[in-house]
């Protein structure tokens, strides 16, 4: 019976292997894919190219969950999209490999890592969506800098994200002891979260509350897309004028890729200026190079970007964090 | 001796493995082997908080739902009561609308800015909380408490009520006494497949939540948002542990009630209940049906007009936007689901037939086949990353995982139905075919085959309606190649792309809908007038 047994595991194991192999496609780039309209991006890549792309959408964690899992045999070539932290992350893990693209010297220093192992192709800029008509009916006007949304005349009226789950949280939590030094912003942040009634454990769906009126304002990724998204609906957005966070949104080369070529390739590409316009028609972000940004999206000279020093924050996560939760518990 | 084998290697690869792997991550901490998780889990408050919590909404919504399912099977199959056709439909009807647009249309509803709670009765109400997600978790689930009290309440043969009238019984006396304690296993097996299913429910608490959080829904957050493989193979090791238990507890309580005979497909006839008890089953079932229309309704008011509450001018700029980036989802998930309706129906029943009629290693074939019932679908999830991304199975990302997944998912349902058939045949049928000469084979397909039909056709209809909206386990192994519009649409609403989600939620609905058509159609003209796709679905084995 044993014998029996061992035997027909080992059949199966050798049927269904070869089964999988023989739909490995050889000339086919497979990718990760944390941005938008991803079926673009890979239409227009193979028209210039004339490589196809498979991709998958996830959000940037569920990336590096599946990179460190995949690690002995990644299914995946290119990984593009997603906060620069888990890509500082992949690259310590030894899950990306360096790559420098003649096109990346078309991206600022701040915004690409210095040994080419990811490089920004857009920003994403953390900002509020406010929803006018909520504004209007409970008396309150549209905020302009942080400081008014501090104020008790929005208590429960602002929705964010968890900052121990999504990057936009983090990063504005961060990014407000960055500029605000460290005590003034944990004072700051105090009678800021002291308006937020809990968190979303995912970065986009304050947007998605926001725009369905159930809060006033929600502190978002990208506010100008998800208002472009959402053309009939009664949201403005805002930038604060006494600054503005912002985080890379790089592309990398997956340490273990079985298509070496076809991945440079499309680094370039995605660097290149054509391949900069379909990512900006992809998603709406404000551009990495210096291409000029489409309508709506606002461009990187309008905005008071906040100097974030990425690597800091990014090795401070943990004791951040850990101050997150002893001061606001109920947050959990 | 080679089927029975095959079936247990199979089981044993894709089964037993997978959940091995996801214990050893568990005790595996930081590099060494250890119980550093379970401390480290037990050791915070929040997480022991998120593990009670789990446990107490999901045995609230066990009772509830249960008590709807009964209430709804009851109006429907045994009163004369108005609207009782409009009660049955809604009762099914959450089967096809994905749970977490099911959130979506809910917050539209009944949010703080909802049409009817704050546009139309100018409430303020705080709905983020526990309590929302019971709301929506209890109409979700009442579907499945009403399948297995409505496949119980049919296959009561009327003539032990008749008895007990006859005996001088009032009617209140009858259901008390007679009917009641007749439905007393399909009560408790829907409590605990309700309870498993609440424990498994991510996305519910992910949009309703608010603060509170549940087991399925933090171990997704901590794989999604933390990459912490080991927390999440921890929290998933609990989920299964309380999800035993309660299996565990049912089996225990079922053990003690069964003395009784049920007939196939008896007569029906009504039960004159007392007039407050009815009133009070109409108003709920008026209620439920009424949630759930309305909730069916604003889906297609999402999908058809510009902006769902502020803006109602009609458009089918959603279906240009969902077709374009969900297309070749439609098109494997409707491959997909009619391939896992036809594998499990047919390997179910080839299962059910090795467990009844022959076979050394039975018990652990149906140990190993029905254990995934009692398994969140989280579990599988990590349990197939951990499992299949290293020789020698290097599955992950191949159609072959994702429809071996769903395969074992909808398994235990396909063997248990044929089970209940062929333990009630009696076997002497098959030996009577064989003595007047007919061989092993044409036994099977000529006795045996028949008689499990109509659960083969209810395992392919199950089977088919699960795989289209099935996002819990297969949102972790689905890869570039392998793209399902339940996710496609999953992502839309999670990015707030409410109406393209609203307008792929309306194909995924038409698509469940021909799948049942289809399925009941092949099934019908081979048979020439089989039962009704509702009716084989109501008497789906409980």
């Amino acid at each position: 019976m044993i014998k029996k047994i061992s035997i027909f595991t080992l059949t199966l194991m050798v049927l269904i292997s070869s089964i999988s192999g023989a739909f490995a496609n050889e000339g086919k780039l497979n990718m990760y894919v944390a941005y938008g309209k991803p079926e673009l991006i890979a239409s227009e890549f193979e028209k210039a190219t004339g490589i196809k792309v498979e991709f998958l959408p996830m959000s940037s964690g569920e990336v590096l969950t599946r990179l460190k899992a995949e690690r002995s045999n990644p299914r995946t070539d290119i990984w593009l999209g997603g906060g620069s932290d888990a890509f500082i992350q992949a690259k310590a893990d030894g899950l990306i490999v360096p790559y420098l693209s003649p096109n990346a010297e078309r991206v600022g220093q701040a915004f690409r890592d210095p040994e080419g192992y990811w490089t920004a192709v857009s920003l994403v800029v953390v900002g509020l969506l406010v929803n006018t008509d909520r504004a209007h009916s409970r008396g309150l006007a549209v905020p302009s800098k942080w400081e008014n949304l501090a104020d008790g005349a929005f208590k429960d009226e602002i929705i964010a994200s968890n900052p121990r789950t999504s990057g936009t949280a983090y990063t504005t939590v961060s990014g407000i002891l960055q500029l605000f030094g460290e005590k003034e912003g944990w004072s700051y942040l105090d009678r800021l979260y002291g308006n937020i009634p809990f968190l979303e454990k995912s970065g986009s769906t304050p947007g998605t509350k926001t725009v369905q009126g159930e809060f006033t304002v929600g502190l978002v990724p990208d506010p100008h897309s998800i208002k472009m998204n959402n053309p009939d609906a009664p949201v403005v957005t805002v930038f604060p004028e006494d600054g503005v966070l912002a985080w890379p949104s790089p592309v990398a080369i997956v340490a273990g890729t079985k298509n070496m070529e076809g991945a440079k390739k499309f680094v370039d590409w995605a660097l290149s200026p054509e391949g900069q316009k379909v990512l900006m028609e992809a998603s709406p972000r404000v551009p990495a190079t210096d291409i000029e940004p489409s309508s709506g999206v606002p461009s990187l000279k309008d905005l008071n970007l906040v100097p974030y020093d990425h690597l800091k924050w990014g090795e401070a996560r943990d004791s951040v964090l850990e101050e997150f939760g002893s001061r606001y518990p109920h947050l959990n | 001796m080679l089927l029975p084998t095959a079936f247990l290697v199979f089981l044993l690869l894709f089964v037993l493995y997978p959940s091995i792997m996801v214990f050893m991550r568990s005790f595996s901490h930081k590099g060494s082997l250890g119980l550093g998780n379970m401390v480290a889990f037990f050791g915070s408050p929040h997480m022991v908080k998120i593990l009670w919590q789990s446990g107490a909404v999901a045995a609230f919504v066990a009772v509830a739902s249960t008590l709807m399912g009964l209430c709804l099977a009851l109006v429907s199959f045994k009163t004369s009561m108005a609207f009782k056709g409009l009660f049955r439909t809604a009762a099914v009807v959450p089967l096809i609308i994905p749970g977490f647009v099911a959130s979506l249309s809910y917050i539209f509803l009944f949010g703080r800015n909802g049409l009817i709670t704050y546009k139309l009765l100018g409430l303020n109400l705080s709905i983020y909380g526990w309590h929302s997600v019971v709301l929506v978790q209890i109409m979700n689930l009442t579907t499945t408490a009403f399948l297995i009290m409505s496949a119980a309440i049919l296959s009561i043969d009327d003539q032990a009520e008749d008895a007990a009238r006859t005996l001088g019984a009032s009617e209140w006396e009858v259901f008390s006494t007679v009917t009641l304690p007749l439905l007393r296993p399909a009560v408790l097996a829907s409590m605990v497949l309700v309870f498993m299913k609440s424990m498994a429910d991510f996305s519910t608490p992910l949009f309703l939540g608010g603060r509170f959080t549940n087991l399925a829904a933090a171990s997704y957050s901590q794989l999604i948002g933390s990459y912490n493989l080991e927390m999440a193979a921890t929290m998933n090791v609990l989920l299964l542990s309380v999800c035993l238990v309660a299996f565990w507890v049912f089996n225990r309580a079922k053990g003690a009630g069964e003395g009784f005979r049920r007939s196939i497909g008896g007569r029906r006839k009504d039960i004159q209940f007392p007039p407050a008890m009815a009133a009070t089953m109409w108003s709920l079932s008026m209620a439920f049906s009424a949630l759930v229309y309305m909730l069916l309704l604003s889906v297609f008011l999402a999908a058809f007009t510009k902006h769902l509450g502020a803006n109602f001018g009609l458009t089918l700029a959603h279906f240009q936007e969902g077709f374009q980036r969900g297309f070749r989802g439609m098109v494997n998930t409707f491959i997909f689901a009619s391939a896992t309706a036809a594998v499990t129906a047919i390997a179910g029943m080839a299962g059910a037939w090795l467990i009844t009629r022959s076979c050394t290693a039975r018990r652990l074939l149906d140990l190993l086949s029905t254990a995934p019932v009692a398994v969140p679908g989280t579990f599988f999830g990590v349990a197939y990353i951990l499992a299949f991304n290293r020789p020698p199975l290097l599955l992950a990302g191949t159609w072959t995982l994702v429809l071996i997944l769903s395969v074992v998912r909808e398994l235990p349902l396909g063997i248990r139905s044929g089970v209940s058939v062929l333990e009630q045949q009696d076997r002497s049928v098959e030996d009577a075919a064989s003595t007047l000469g007919d061989s092993a084979v044409g036994t099977f397909f000529r006795v045996t085959l028949p008689s499990v039909r109509p659960a083969m056709v209810v395992t392919a209809l199950h089977s088919f309606v699960a795989s289209i909206q099935a996002v819990g386990a297969l949102i972790f192994i689905v890869s570039p190649g392998t793209k399902l519009l339940s996710i496609d649409v999953f992502e839309a609403v999670y990015k707030g792309q409410i109406g393209p989600a609203a307008a792929m939620s309306v194909v995924m609905i038409a698509l469940s809908l021909a799948g049942i058509a289809g399925i009941t159609a092949i099934s019908s003209k081979s048979k020439g007038g089989g039962p009704s796709w509702g009716e084989s679905l109501f008497r789906r084995a409980a």
